[in-house]
């Protein structure tokens, strides 16, 4: 193991009962050395491996138990609370409303359910999102009670095994969860799907999202550094909520694609890797709009090229007007960017295809020795969302890859 | 109402106990899985400890197992479960 993973292996290790895991350490990374490197490290590395693995193991890993930390009194101020949440790693960084008692009894009593109900298991602490649990990081991020019902779908979600949330809060990458909501809800909750969706301004939006992020904080233990390692993050990270636009969009709704009918509220969540403009200038039929497109999206370097998932476009409701009055369907949509964005696989070092190979072997499978490699693993992997207001633009989410989409109703 | 502040962190989930395994007792020439987890350079480090564990002098089998995702579950689990005596998991990026 390399040393900046010890700590999260550990932690992992122990949370799923491996108690007498043994760990011999080099340094990190391994990567991207040379291989005349990797062999060194190798060679120096396996005395101790043998060591450790022959030598019976001195002493058991206790269960992984934390201390519970004492809580500031109730005579605390806000501004006291604040600082004691910031200095135990509770926050992300803002300010937060202090989870009093009476705050979360209104949040609990928005949800039918009793509060120790489990609404999941949540990872690399394996610890239990209890409905009490998930309703005082919702007073935390400034949910309103009739957010709380949103915030559990969100939670349940994200549980769910094809969503594959252990290693997305421990991986390097930049992944998050983002948050679709889609059904009356919307409108019940005035959740934002139009003008600067994807930013700021809509206290739904804010502040589902954040609960969600503290929901993997502080129950799942993803604190950054410790075991949540991306190397960058993204800004999602604080919060990433947004509403279709369903009104704005020739296609039929995300959810009724996922199944739901159209009068359903869901919650769908797709692990993003961040957001990328395309702006259309002068386009205005449906190839230009899908050139635009094609070309926009890179030719490497972002997750999807090596382990498949289900990348993102989100069009602006100009643009899918434009290709809806063209009388593409969403599945036509992504059959030519699809087969638009093909990369030649000749592009690729070949120790890179051989990653490729093995983490998309359905590609490698049908094509043969393809000579390009198609952005998703099939046509109707690419997700298609229309969101936004007023404006020539489409936005691009690489997902993570080893994740799939989850909608859930509310 | 009550002013108590309430801690945000979860407890953990108990009853994952069954899931650590109690070391076998080897019997004749020890089995060694080595585990690769897909990620760059992790099969050459591995080679270099096969290439250590098949030095003249030693006896140990070697399975390697490749975990196709490192994001992933490895689908050879059970194999290394029931025959190895060892296993050497290369957790690196």
């Amino acid at each position: 193991m390399t040393d900046v993973f010890l700590e999260l292996g550990r932690e992992v290790a122990n949370a799923l009962g491996a108690h007498n895991i043994r760990t011999s350490v080099i340094a990190h990374p391994l990567g991207e050395l040379k291989r005349t490197e990797v062999r060194e490290r190798g060679g120096k590395a396996f005395a101790d491996i043998m060591r450790n693995l022959l030598t019976p193991a001195q002493k058991r890993l206790d269960d992984a138990v934390d201390a519970v930390a004492p809580m500031p009194p109730q005579t605390a101020s806000s501004d006291q609370i604040n600082d004691y949440f910031y200095a135990q790693g509770w926050t992300d960084g803002l300010p937060i409303v202090p989870p009093r008692r009476e705050r979360v009894d209104k949040m609990l009593a928005a949800f039918r359910q009793a509060p120790d109900t489990i609404i999941g298991v949540i990872p690399p602490r394996m610890a239990l999102a209890t409905v009490e649990k998930i309703a005082i990081n919702a007073v935390m991020a400034g949910c309103r009670p009739d957010y709380f019902p949103v915030v559990l779908a969100a939670v349940k979600a994200i549980c769910r095994p094809e969503f594959n949330l252990l290693p997305m809060q421990a991986t390097t990458n930049p992944v998050t969860p983002m948050i679709v909501v889609n059904g009356p809800v919307v409108k019940q909750l005035e959740i934002n799907s139009g003008y600067n969706v994807l930013g700021q301004g809509w206290k739904s939006n804010a502040t589902i999202g954040r609960a969600l992020r503290f929901v993997l904080t502080n129950i799942g233990g993803g604190i950054p550094g410790k075991f949540d390692k991306a190397c960058h993050g993204q800004p999602g990270k604080f919060s990433l909520c947004i509403a279709e636009n369903i009104e704005a969009s020739p296609w039929e709704a995300f959810h009724v694609e996922k199944g739901h009918a159209a009068d359903a509220s869901t919650v769908s969540v797709i692990g993003v890797t961040g957001t990328q403009d395309i702006i259309h200038y002068a386009r205005t039929s449906a190839r230009q709009v899908l050139d635009t497109v094609i070309h926009a999206i890179p030719r490497e370097g972002y997750k999807n090229l090596y382990s498949g998932g289900e990348p993102l476009l989100i069009f602006g409701p100009e643009q899918a007007a434009i290709l809806g009055e063209a009388g593409l369907s969403k599945q036509d949509v992504r059959r030519i960017i699809f087969e638009g964005t093909r990369i030649p696989i000749a592009l690729f070092n070949p120790e890179t295809v051989e990653l490729m190979r093995g983490r998309r072997p359905r590609v490698f499978a049908e094509a043969g020795e393809t000579t390009t490699i198609p952005i998703a693993d099939r046509v109707e992997d690419i997700q298609i969302i229309v969101a936004g207001a007023a404006g020539n633009h489409t936005v691009f989410l690489p997902t993570w890859g080893d994740t799939r989409c989850v909608t859930v109703e509310i | 109402m009550s002013q108590e502040i309430l801690n945000p962190v979860g407890e953990r989930q108990g009853g994952r106990k069954a899931a650590a395994v109690t070391r076998r007792k080897v019997r004749g020439k020890p089995v060694i899985g080595l585990l690769n987890n897909s990620k760059p350079n992790v099969a050459f480090f591995l080679e270099t400890i096969e290439q250590e564990l098949r030095a003249p002098g030693t006896n140990y089998e070697i399975i390697n197992v490749v975990k196709p995702k490192s994001a992933g579950p490895c689908p050879d689990i059970e194999l290394l479960a029931e025959r190895c005596d060892y296993v050497i998991n290369a957790v690196a990026d």
